[in-house]
């Protein structure tokens, strides 16, 4: 009992040493006042000794525009007035006269200025006055399309907010706005449009971000890490995209999208994983070619996951299936090469590996020279010293290759990494090795779920309406209704009878 | 967490429970094997297997034959491990070979030992040869492949054309199968080639009996349904007509009245015609006239054929099989009496659809 009460105790004094951390708690103005002043880039002001009123705010946060020609001509013309009246001068919107020492706090922090009067001991005026430096908006890179919008998000949440709201103009889209993280107190915007989206999957979203514990947030990949489903699943189980135009067509679609404050890409879900093999770039190339590329990317991700586990597997057990006519140059190319298959497909693995981190970490110029260098030289050279046979250098590099064609960033990461375990279940029990652990996978898959929602649909619990724009994409015509899966308050995207009429010119 | 360590500690468990590993170039496959007879129950064996010369960028392959004599066939295989630089491999097998000598005495215990062993696949050729196979292995042809390709290539071309379908499967369902013997392949050398002689023809397990390369396709239109491969026709004044194949269909008609069982056989064949020498195929008449001879021509072959089974009381056919399927109360013990005696008629419709572009 006693030992309870002890581990209770100290509880509470972590909660108030954190409470200090974030500033909180209940101090009066003048310790707040003190507690800032340690700071080098807060700024007490006072235009001439006996003048009345006192400005505070930091340097860094506040817009000098707003001091220079808003507030220091009111305050030099008005010496003898009350902050009521001089609210009522300023022409700013949203001034506050409070005397509430936590919003004061909060609002200085974010870039407000406090006007403070002798004459009013503890009441003042906040003049917001935030100023925020933005990078112009430029083309997205990561979802790089070669027709369509040119336009991504920047590290701007109200910039994020209106690219998607020009796109859809109406009240029905809304947006619940909260801060969370300890120390970031990062602003965090769920948009949905209200009558389409499911209302349950609002609410999970709602929940699971109000109720993330966390220091500091600053990216949208902090916060899907933290709401996913499953966090010990490889596979994302949201999409993370830089593309407003994604953003806005998935939310008229009845998803929900999130979007945090310094991030330059939203969240969107709840998805599917046939969601992560499409580009958006699907939707402006006619449903055909669209259709076939999907396909390729799917057939890229099979090649890309099980060529090399196949290689290994064949090699090491299963002689017998060789084609007959190909026998002749893999045994000549493995003859001469020291290691077994699955040394020698690791090793090349790896290296691709490294090839492609060192690529992405070095600036772009040297990131290309570092491309031709590892493709064309250590490859060759690789051969030529006969440490790795041709056949698998190929093999290799057509499964990078096919990985890359997996439009979302994180799931490409996921389907390099799948290789690995393959490979070492194939170097052990062969094609049956193979086998197991793409059945442990499949197995992984099918319990996944997305906000609640199932991770394989359509192909698991199968829903034939959703292959529309699952797999292949059927044209818009036939996209008569949302995704089933999104169970939709509002199914139907447009009049199935109106879209499919066809006018005749004599009419 | 606690399943966790299950799972754990099982894994640790099975770390050695992984097949034999059998890395591609640490084997010497073995493309074809021989059988020769050595002397009474001495087999000898004769492994050729395709090596790799000439490194990673310009490979060939080359023929290199193992032998030995032994009187198992699982010790021939130690007795050949002797002398290679390698474990054998039997998955690539794509022909079997057996001396006629050998095939004569029978060849159940080689036969045994290959299908027990699963790295043997089922679609691989079995064939007779006329003289030792070893020879037939050692030799140098002109073609450019070598010969365990030469072989498989020979006998999968020519199954589409004229000998009847035959591996390894097949020759397990007829051989173990009731009412039914099996057939392979018969090859020979001749000059700088192999040549396929015709079709062996085995009484269980010993070879009794062979019948000529011409006569194989006949022997196909009455054991299976198929298309392409042509055959040449005797017309009258010693003229001569071949008669390509498009599509020929055979179907048993069995009747076993009061215990007297009469067999006819029914091939339809549509062909064209591909080589008429000087015959005339302008008219619709012309045309029913060479049927008709044809006709007759290919009923009397056919049933020469079957005459010469039944005298030699085999039945490469399945006839058995085929009249089992059909009777009920049906005993081998009983069919096996009757084989040999029953009337069998070929009734063959020819029908040529097309006679070049000569009109």
């Amino acid at each position: 009992m006693f030992g309870f009460s002890k581990n209770k105790a100290k509880k509470k004094k972590q909660q108030d040493s954190s409470a200090g951390a974030s500033g909180g708690g209940d101090i009066t103005f003048a310790e707040l006042i003190k507690k800032c002043e340690q700071s080098h880039d807060f700024v007490t002001f006072k235009k001439g000794v006996d003048h009345p009123f006192t400005l505070y705010y930091y340097k860094a946060m506040v817009n000098p525009l707003v001091i220079h020609q808003i507030l220091l001509p009111q305050l030099i013309q008005h010496t003898d007035v009350s902050l009521k009246k001089l609210e009522k001068l300023l022409s700013l919107e949203s001034t506050v006269y409070t005397n509430d020492v936590q919003k004061i706090q909060n609002s200085i922090l974010t870039g407000s200025i406090f006007i403070c009067s002798e004459h009013e001991k503890g009441y003042g005026i906040l003049v917001p006055a935030a100023t925020a430096e933005k990078r112009t908006i430029s083309i997205p890179e990561t979802e790089f399309s070669v027709i369509g919008p040119k336009e991504a998000f920047v590290e701007t949440i109200e910039v994020n907010m209106n690219m998607i709201r020009k796109r859809l103009p109406i009240p029905e889209l809304q947006i619940k706005e909260m801060r969370i993280g300890k120390l970031s107190k990062t602003r965090v915007a769920i948009l949905f449009i209200d009558g389409i989206a499911n209302k349950e999957n609002i609410e999970t979203v709602t929940q699971r971000i109000e109720k993330i514990e966390y220091d500091h947030i600053i990216d949208s990949n902090y916060v899907l890490q933290m709401i996913t489903d499953k966090q010990t699943s490889i596979f994302p189980q949201l999409i993370n995209t830089e593309r407003p135009d994604r953003v806005a067509s998935v939310l008229a679609e009845g998803k929900i999208a999130v979007l945090v404050d310094g991030s330059p890409s939203a969240l969107t879900g709840p998805t599917t994983i046939t969601e992560f093999f499409s580009s958006f770039e699907d939707y402006f190339l006619s449903w055909h070619v669209a259709s076939f590329f999907r396909l390729i990317r799917l057939f890229g991700v099979l090649f890309s996951v099980l060529s090399t586990p196949l290689y290994v597997a064949v090699l090491t057990f299963h002689y017998e299936i060789i084609p007959s006519d190909l026998l002749g140059t893999l045994i000549a190319s493995r003859s001469g090469i020291p290691f077994p298959p699955i040394v020698e497909a690791i090793i090349l693995e790896l290296a691709i590996e490294l090839l492609r981190e060192a690529g992405a970490r070095l600036p772009s110029k040297v990131g290309q020279t570092i491309g031709i260098v590892g493709g064309i030289v250590i490859g060759t050279a690789a051969v030529q010293a006969g440490l790795t046979s041709n056949v698998l250098l190929i093999i290799v590099a057509l499964a990078a290759l096919a990985s890359f064609t997996t439009p979302v960033y994180q799931m490409s990461n996921t389907i390099r990494l799948l290789r690995f375990p393959l490979i070492i279940f194939a170097q052990f029990w062969g094609m049956l090795g193979v086998a197991i652990c793409s059945a442990l996978l499949l197995g992984h898959l099918l319990r996944l779920t997305s906000l609640g929602r199932p991770y394989l649909e359509p192909i698991f619990p199968l829903r034939l309406a959703d292959f529309r724009d699952a797999l292949f994409r059927l044209p818009f015509n036939k996209q008569t209704r949302r995704p089933e899966h999104l169970l939709t308050q509002d199914p139907n995207r447009l009049n199935k009878q109106r879209v499919n009429k066809k006018d005749d010119i004599d009419e | 967490m606690r399943k966790y360590k299950v799972w754990f500690i099982t894994l640790l468990l099975l770390t050695a429970c992984t097949p034999q590993k059998q890395v591609l170039e640490d084997i010497e496959l073995v493309g074809t094997v021989g059988y020769d007879y050595a002397s009474k129950d001495l087999v000898e064996a004769s492994a050729a297997c395709p090596i790799v010369t000439g490194g990673s960028q310009q490979a060939t392959l080359e023929n290199v034959v193992f032998s030995a004599k032994a009187h198992t066939s699982k010790s021939i295989r130690q007795e050949l491990q002797a002398q290679s630089p390698r474990p054998f491999g039997s998955g690539r097998i794509g022909v079997i070979l057996f001396e006629d000598k050998l095939a004569q005495k029978g060849i159940t215990k080689i036969i045994d030992s290959l299908q027990r062993d699963p790295s043997v696949g089922r679609n691989i050729f079995l064939a007779v040869t006329e003289g030792k196979t070893k020879d037939m292995l050692t030799k140098k042809y002109v073609v450019n492949d070598i010969v365990p390709v030469y072989l498989k290539k020979l006998i999968e071309q020519n199954i589409n054309l004229t000998i009847p379908r035959t591996n390894f499967h097949h020759f397990n369902y007829s051989y173990y199968g009731n009412g039914s013997d099996p057939f392979m392949p018969l090859l020979a050398v001749s000059g700088k080639y192999i040549k396929i002689t015709g079709l062996a023809l085995f009484d269980h397990s010993k070879y009794v009996d062979h019948i000529s390369f011409d006569d194989s396709i006949i022997f196909k239109f009455m054991y299976q349904d198929f298309r392409q491969g042509s055959h040449e026709f005797k017309m009258k004044n010693n003229r001569y007509l071949t008669l390509e194949n498009l599509n020929s269909k055979v179907k048993y008609e069995y009747k076993d009245i009061l215990g007297s069982p009469r067999l006819t056989m029914h091939i339809k064949i549509t062909g064209k015609v591909n080589d008429a020498a000087g015959l005339s195929l302008y008219k619709p008449q012309d045309i029913t006239k060479i049927e008709k001879t044809i006709k007759k021509e290919l009923d009397q072959d056919a049933e020469r054929l079957v005459k010469q089974f039944q005298e030699k009381q085999i039945d490469p056919l399945g006839i058995g099989d085929r009249a089992r399927s059909k009777v009920r109360n049906f005993t081998f013990k009983e069919w096996d009496q009757k084989y040999p005696t029953m009337p069998v008629t070929v009734s063959s419709e020819i029908n040529i659809t097309q006679s070049g572009i000569v009109e």
